[in-house]
């Protein structure tokens, strides 16, 4: 296993306890934020025994799931409760190598006396395996674990301190923008930025370390940039994928555009590292971790009265990403449509599984638009309704110069036939799918006046116009 | 046959109809007492649509309802009907129907060149809502033009 693969693995488990927790963490963000902004003393009371106590122990139990169930979340959460009390400092690194190590503990004791419980007996000793190592792990916890934990955590934060003391934090750009196509940044994000983060709001009440990964800038400038410079299905996808971006906050979206051209890489660093700077300098911070990285939810995470400030921050590092990335996209030509597929694929392999929106980028680019010249209508008959569908396409080909589309109309049990693009109706398309396997299908509720017909056009017109050029 | 030769014979305006089916029928029984459809040319419309779901309500408000020439189709005809209150088809946005053109087909290209200048008729958004709401025979045939 490459050291890539391992560090992502390790992210993944590392996120996979974050991640279904962050519910409870914005909740707890909103509670403080509001709390703290409007001096009332019932909000505040929620503010530190959440913290120190909730937050962790939902840690150590989504940790100790993760490695051996229910059972492993039980136990990971009680000797979690040991670190907590044997330490002074928020205890979610404790949390992150508690929860799991114990679960895993458990585990091994159960492999150890499978088979030589007594029958009827299972549960009494199920029951009390956890009770007993449970306890006896919480006080190795509270002894020798929760001192040595705080330790660590207080390196980590004397060196975030360093950093923010003498403003290095863009410098963390050179390490964050890069992770990030190459899906490392789930190591950083969960394992430093969010626990670092949470212990500055024990102290400051806000935090910019939670900014650092969740900018949207620096990719929707590599976006915005494909968006006027790129060709073909780049420049086509660009648009989409900066709405998933920025509203949705999948990030993940712009990787196979960094992937096609990595030079891209010292644009997004450079944009990162601005952005940075302006968030440092304006001194602003969120309340809470913002995830998915979207403009929506920083906006909602951000201190009261930083909003403007970060989007000045965010719009920063965009305007810098998008102005160095221009000279580099157009050096590459625009990026064509079969690199951006083959970058797509690539994103696939270092995410080590298939990205969920990797089918944006196939379903753009799998069809080779500029080959199509026979476009079937099919519908059941094979006289009517496809015969008029039919007409109607050809003459909006006709219109748009395509004169050697020919458009013909069939019935679907004449299908398969010789043709690259099949039109039906939705409620035919799967009685169309199944007979027809090698053609693009396309299916339409209005025969008439169907959007699809001017999109099919404008994806040959571009298909073939990115050919010539 | 083309557009031209559809007289006020093969136009009804504004007609009930108290389902799909009732509509279909009601569409059809011209072309059945002009012996250019058999009977059983309707059922086979309307079993089409109980297999198929209504997928010849091409647009909006309009159907074409046909069936396979095989299912007694006797001579390449159409007829244009519109219903007042529209019908429902159970086809989603393009419900309800407000005409129904049906036609009879012989085989699945004789009647193409007829299509093609129904289309273009029917690709003009104001010229289907107006043909949708004729008031007579001869004002439907005009605008068909």
């Amino acid at each position: 296993m490459s050291v890539r693969v391992k560090i992502q693995k390790f992210g993944s488990k590392l996120s996979s306890m974050v991640i279904p927790n962050l519910g409870a963490f914005i909740a707890w963000g909103l509670l403080t934020a509001v709390g703290i902004a409007i001096d009332n003393d019932m909000l505040r009371s929620f503010i530190t025994p959440m913290l120190n106590y909730l937050l962790p122990l939902l840690i150590a139990f989504a940790g100790g799931k993760m490695v051996y169930d229910y059972r492993g979340g039980v136990i990971g959460t009680v000797a979690t409760i040991g670190v907590i009390i044997g330490s002074s400092v928020t205890m979610f690194i404790g949390a992150m190598i508690l929860g799991p190590l114990s679960a895993w503990i458990l585990k091994q004791f159960d492999k150890a006396i499978d088979g030589k419980v007594p029958m009827g007996f299972e549960l009494l000793v199920n029951n009390y395996s956890v009770g007993i190592l449970g306890a006896i792990l919480s006080v190795i916890g509270c002894v020798w674990l929760g001192p040595a934990i705080s330790s660590l955590t207080n390196v980590f934060a004397a060196g975030v301190n360093v950093l923010v003391q003498n403003n290095l934090l863009p410098l963390t750009a050179i390490l964050i923008e890069p992770a990030k196509p190459l899906f490392l940044n789930n190591a950083i994000g969960q394992g430093i930025l969010t626990p670092m983060g949470t212990l500055q709001l024990d102290e400051l009440g806000k935090s910019v370390l939670f900014l650092l990964e969740s900018n949207p800038g620096p990719g929707l400038g590599i976006l915005l940039a494909y968006m006027f410079f790129g060709k073909g299905s780049s420049k086509t996808s660009a648009w989409g994928a900066s709405v998933i971006h920025l509203f949705g906050g999948i990030h993940e979206i712009y990787f196979p555009f960094v992937l096609m051209n990595p030079i891209l890489i010292l644009p997004l660093i450079v944009g990162g590292a601005c952005g940075t700077l302006v968030f440092t300098m304006l001194n602003v911070g969120l309340v809470g971790v913002a995830s998915p990285g979207s403009i929506i939810s920083i906006m909602l995470m951000s201190s009261p009265g930083d909003q403007f400030k970060i989007i000045l921050g965010i719009a920063a590092a965009c305007v810098v990403t998008f102005v160095l990335a221009i000279p580099l996209i157009k050096r590459a030509g625009g990026g064509d449509d079969a690199s951006l597929k083959e970058a797509a694929k690539t994103m696939n392999e270092l995410k080590g599984k298939k990205s969920r929106i990797s089918s944006v980028f196939e379903s753009i680019e799998d069809f080779d638009f500029s080959k199509v010249t026979r476009i079937a209508y099919a519908c059941d008959a094979g006289i009517g309704s496809s015969a008029m569908g039919a007409t109607v396409l050809q003459k909006k080909c006709k219109a748009a110069g395509l004169d050697d589309i020919k458009v013909f109309h069939i019935a679907i049990e004449n299908l398969p036939t010789d043709c690259q693009v099949v039109v039906t109706q939705e409620l035919l398309l799967d009685r169309v799918k199944d007979v027809q396997k090698d053609a693009y299908c396309i299916a339409v509720t209005d025969f008439i006046n169907a959007p699809q017909y001017d999109e099919l056009i404008e994806k040959i017109k571009q298909a073939r116009s990115a050919k010539q050029a | 046959m083309l557009l031209e030769t559809i007289t006020t014979n093969d136009v009804q305006i504004g007609l009930h109809a108290s389902d799909w089916e009732d509509a279909i029928r009601q569409a059809a029984a011209p072309l059945t007492a002009s012996g250019a459809i058999q009977p059983s040319y309707i059922e086979g419309m309307i079993d089409s649509v109980h297999q198929n779901g209504p997928y010849f309500v091409l647009a909006k408000g309009l159907a074409l309802a046909h069936a396979r020439p095989e299912c007694g189709a006797v001579r390449l005809a159409l007829n244009f009907t519109t219903f007042d209150p529209p019908v429902s088809f159970g086809a989603g946005a393009n419900d309800p129907v407000r005409l129904i053109i049906t036609l009879a087909a012989t085989d699945p290209n004789s009647h193409i060149d007829l299509l093609g200048e129904l289309a273009e008729v029917l690709m003009d958004d104001s010229r289907m809502q107006q043909l949708f709401s004729a008031a007579s025979p001869e004002e439907f045939c005009a605008l068909l033009g």
